[in-house]
């Protein structure tokens, strides 16, 4: 039979040469032929492959086609990596020959079959230009074997056989992530060429998981494979999954021979959800023991004990609002986290105190509940739940407030366990991380629930005597210490004038409790509202300066002196560790306490300075004092959302970064040292 | 007396998390179609969208020939916003800008940007990582950077899109000019590459 099925010559379109072809000229109803868009591009110009990278579009075909007729998914060939510096782009330089297999009806009777295509392209060299053409191909209808179409039979071999194949079933692939990177590991038994001459490629299938541009690095050994590419800036949270094409070449030219495998690999290193949990709860009841916390607890469980008298039902439903209060609080502040993630903002544990009004605002808290303490204040012990009826639906408000205050209390104080749970549960999808916060106010409300919900626990606390008011007295002043400490930060955020506000604010509050102490009269409680008022008035003065913080940094970074830190520039890690440097990085902030401690004592000893000479190892310092988008996003990908975090990069480069313990002392950090020198 | 303190309470839990944490922006100092040399620090107290551009990028040009980030210009400098256009496109390349050539863009766009600076030598471009024409960036009123990415979800050539696109930059300026949060901070950038 006498054919002419590509008898038009292909439209023109600029810098590209646009064909519609079929495998064969032929087709057999009820079997599904194979055919083809090919864009030809002008040398030094490029199309794009299904993820187009940092910039450009991938190439879309919408199909005509007569009823019965249905094409199947576009079959991307392996693509090229397409440098233009800064991006990295995906694409075809040469020849796009995007195939796909069109399923034909059974019941087809006529002679043959028009099937047209409307491609639309985008086309660059240094500039792009959209392109667009509806190209069209006839094929007869043939009951005999397909007649092959010789002009092309032998592109589509090529074609196909650079098609991702599905990876063999002897091949393990996993993925898990180090630091900013992501390490890939395929298993295969029959091993991976390390040739010099093979070339080995990974290409993302998925968007804004991988950094286009970041270079990848592959080690291929006798029984597997392992890739290191760095992650996407965009990434919001870890896939369970990392996939892509992977892609060898070797040879050039005719002689150039291409595979593709689509590789899975799900990602593994995520700790598990169970032992997150565990580690979530755990830190939630070490959250009881900190400075901030404790006071108030303390008390309330005091409370308790002179309630052993009333009924246990009571108790345990005190018990009960308490943890709800709780819960409460730490929902509202999961459903906020969630919020800001999807606006792709960055967030981590502690940043709240990278606000002035915030601290501010905690200070008078704490000076308010000191006050309380110390007796002087009767609305703030009423309102803690304390010396007054649990059966009273007041009783019960007031447990539940008393729930609420630990948490706002206990944000100051992040507890190490805290820290990373809540910088996982970050990486994580919205129900883990809710879980995971919900696990965290579980182990928060866990110890006073359980005094409430099993009283005779109560027997292992003293008697009640006179001993628990001089207690509850004693107690006010770890509370003073910590509006020393809130009010300090203050003037690093907000500069010394700071200090008018907040210690007016402060002596305001103190004058309103004189007020209403003095003379227990109406008239006296509204001039402590009114004075309370006016102490928020002064707060809501606060605001960030910039130019009285860099001086208050610089104070702080004067301080110390001897220390060789450089500030933290994460693009210079590598070229420090390729010129033989190991490199060790102290992510730090004013406001973190237990950075502060760790700077005295461990930082500043003479045998770790000697240390750190003789290993050669550059000092970083990475101040999240201020908000840092950069150190967040850097902090994150460790799975930390909070400072402190100290972490050791090699000189070896084939080693992994290491993340030291929270809390150091100079044997923890010569011994941490020395383990990951030798580690492998 | 307890009702006060616990909305007190309430209030900043709300509160604490919405701090902006967002960092300073870049220097900038660059000379504009007519000569004149613009600063950021010169707008402190103003809200400044940063828009790199090549004028024969098809991304770029979706944009202006449908009119719609003309529209944008107009709309927001008409509020008081700062709307700098930049080109760090190198001499001899695709969107090249001599102070003659952007004049006669802004004229032939019909464009209502306060300026176009030029930054052939892409020193500003590479300072604020601008990848893509176009790339887009909101600057606060005390220099902080607000948003920065793509001008929509839609990343490609065809101006019917533009019907379905929600312009993440127009809802970032509505949300600022009402004194609200940026609900959506970065982006991906789309277009072609910045050609430095």
């Amino acid at each position: 039979m006498p054919l002419q099925v590509e008898a038009k010559d292909p439209p023109l379109t600029p810098h590209v040469q646009a064909q519609l072809v079929g495998e064969s000229r032929t087709f057999s109803p009820g079997k599904p032929v194979r055919i083809a868009v090919r864009l030809e591009a002008e040398e030094g110009w490029h199309t794009y492959w299904a993820i187009s990278g940092d910039s450009g579009k991938p190439t879309r075909l919408e199909w005509s086609v007569p009823q019965g007729f249905v094409p199947g998914p576009m079959l991307w060939p392996a693509p090229k990596r397409i440098e233009v510096p800064p991006l990295v782009n995906y694409g075809y330089d040469d020849e796009a020959f995007l195939m796909t297999d069109l399923e034909t009806p059974s019941d087809f009777i006529a002679e043959s079959v028009q099937i047209s295509v409307r491609a639309r392209w985008l086309v660059c060299k240094e500039s792009c230009l959209p392109g667009e053409a509806t190209l069209s191909l006839t094929l007869m209808n043939s009951d005999g074997p397909p007649e092959p179409n010789t002009i092309w039979s032998q592109v589509f071999q090529k074609a196909t056989s650079q098609l991702p194949q599905s990876t063999p079933t002897t091949w393990k692939a996993h993925a898990r992530q180090v630091g900013q990177d992501w390490i890939l590991q395929i298993e295969n038994p029959s091993g991976f060429s390390s040739k010099k001459e093979t070339q080995w490629t990974f290409f993302p299938l998925q968007d804004l998981v991988f950094q286009n541009a970041a270079p990848q690095s592959f080690h291929p050994s006798a029984n597997g494979m392992e890739i290191k590419w760095a992650q996407s800036e965009y990434l919001t949270h870890a896939p369970d999954t990392l996939e892509g094409v992977l892609v060898e070449r070797s040879g050039n030219g005719s002689t150039e021979k291409v595979q593709a495998w689509t590789v899975v690999a799900p990602l593994e290193g995520k700790i598990s959800l169970a032992k997150m949990l565990f580690f979530a709860l755990l830190g939630g009841i070490l959250l009881n023991l900190m400075p901030c916390v404790f006071p108030v607890l303390a008390l309330k469980a005091v409370s308790l004990l002179q309630k052993s008298g009333k009924l246990r039902r009571d108790i345990l439903q005190g018990g009960l609002a308490y943890s709800a209060g709780v819960l409460f609080s730490f929902w509202i502040f999961s459903a906020v986290l969630i919020a800001l993630r999807h606006t792709g903002d960055q967030v981590g544990w502690g940043f709240q105190l990278q606000s002035p009004g915030f601290v501010g605002s905690l200070s008078a808290i704490f000076f308010l509940l000191g006050l309380s303490l110390l007796g002087v204040l009767e609305i703030g012990s009423r309102w803690m739940g304390l010396g007054q009826s649990l059966t009273t639906k007041e009783g019960l408000r007031g447990a539940f407030a008393t729930g609420m205050l630990s948490t706002i209390v206990a944000t100051p104080c992040t507890a190490p366990f805290m820290g990373s749970a809540v910088g996982y549960a970050l990486t994580q999808s919205d129900g883990d991380l809710w879980i995971i916060m919900t696990a965290l106010a579980v182990g928060l409300a866990l110890p006073y629930l359980l005094l409430t919900v099993w009283p005779p626990l109560l027997r292992w606390l003293p008697k009640p005597g006179a001993w628990m008011e001089t207690l509850k007295q004693l107690l006010a002043f770890p509370l003073f210490a910590t509006v020393i400490w809130l009010i300090w930060i203050e003037t690093l955020l907000a500069g010394s004038f700071s200090l008018f506000y907040s210690l007016g604010a402060l002596l305001a509050l103190g004058w309103g409790v004189w007020f209403q102490h003095r003379w227990r009269t109406t008239w006296a409680k509204g001039c402590f509202v009114l004075l309370c008022i006016l102490a928020g008035l002064l707060i809501a003065q606060i605001q960030r300066v910039d130019t009285p913080l860099a001086e208050g940094l610089q104070e702080l970074s004067k301080s110390s002196v001897q220390l060789p830190w450089r500030p933290y520039h994460k693009q210079s890690i590598q070229k420090w560790r390729e010129d033989g440097y190991s490199v060790f990085v102290n992510f730090t902030a004013a406001w973190c306490v237990t950075c502060q401690v760790n700077d005295r004592t461990t930082f500043r000893s003479p045998s770790v300075l000697a240390a750190f000479r003789d290993r050669k190892i550059i000092w970083m310092k990475a101040d999240w004092t201020l908000p840092n988008p950069g150190i967040t996003a850097d902090l994150q990908s460790m799975k930390r959302s909070g400072v402190p975090v100290y972490a050791y990069y090699s000189k070896d480069l084939h080693k992994e970064i290491q993340l030291l313990p929270e809390i150091l002392t100079p044997p923890i950090l010569m011994e941490a040292l020395q383990e990951s020198e030798t580690s492998k | 007396m307890n009702k006060l303190l616990t909305v007190g309470i309430l209030c900043s839990l709300f509160t604490f998390p919405l701090v902006s944490h967002a960092g300073q922006a870049p220097g900038i100092k660059l000379s504009d179609e007519n000569g004149k040399v613009h600063q950021l620090s010169d707008y402190r107290g103003k809200t400044v969208v940063l828009e790199w551009f090549n004028e024969g990028c098809p991304f770029v040009r979706k944009h202006y020939d449908s009119g719609s980030m003309q529209k944008l210009q107009k709309q927001y400098t008409d509020q008081g916003i700062v709307w700098l256009t930049i080109s760090s496109s190198a001499k001899g390349k695709q969107g090249y800008f001599t102070a003659d050539a952007a004049k006669a863009s802004r004229e032939k766009e019909k464009a209502s940007m306060t300026a176009i600076l030029l930054d052939s030598d892409g020193k500003v471009g590479k300072l604020y990582g601008a990848k893509t024409t176009p790339h887009l960036f909101i600057i606060g009123s005390k220099g902080e950077m607000l948003y920065q990415g793509a001008i929509d979800d839609q990343p490609s050539t065809e101006t019917e899109d533009l019907a379905k696109a929600k312009n993440y930059v127009d809802q970032a300026l509505q949300e600022i000019l009402a004194h609200k949060g940026v609900s959506v901070s970065k982006t991906p950038p789309y277009g072609c590459s910045v050609k430095y």
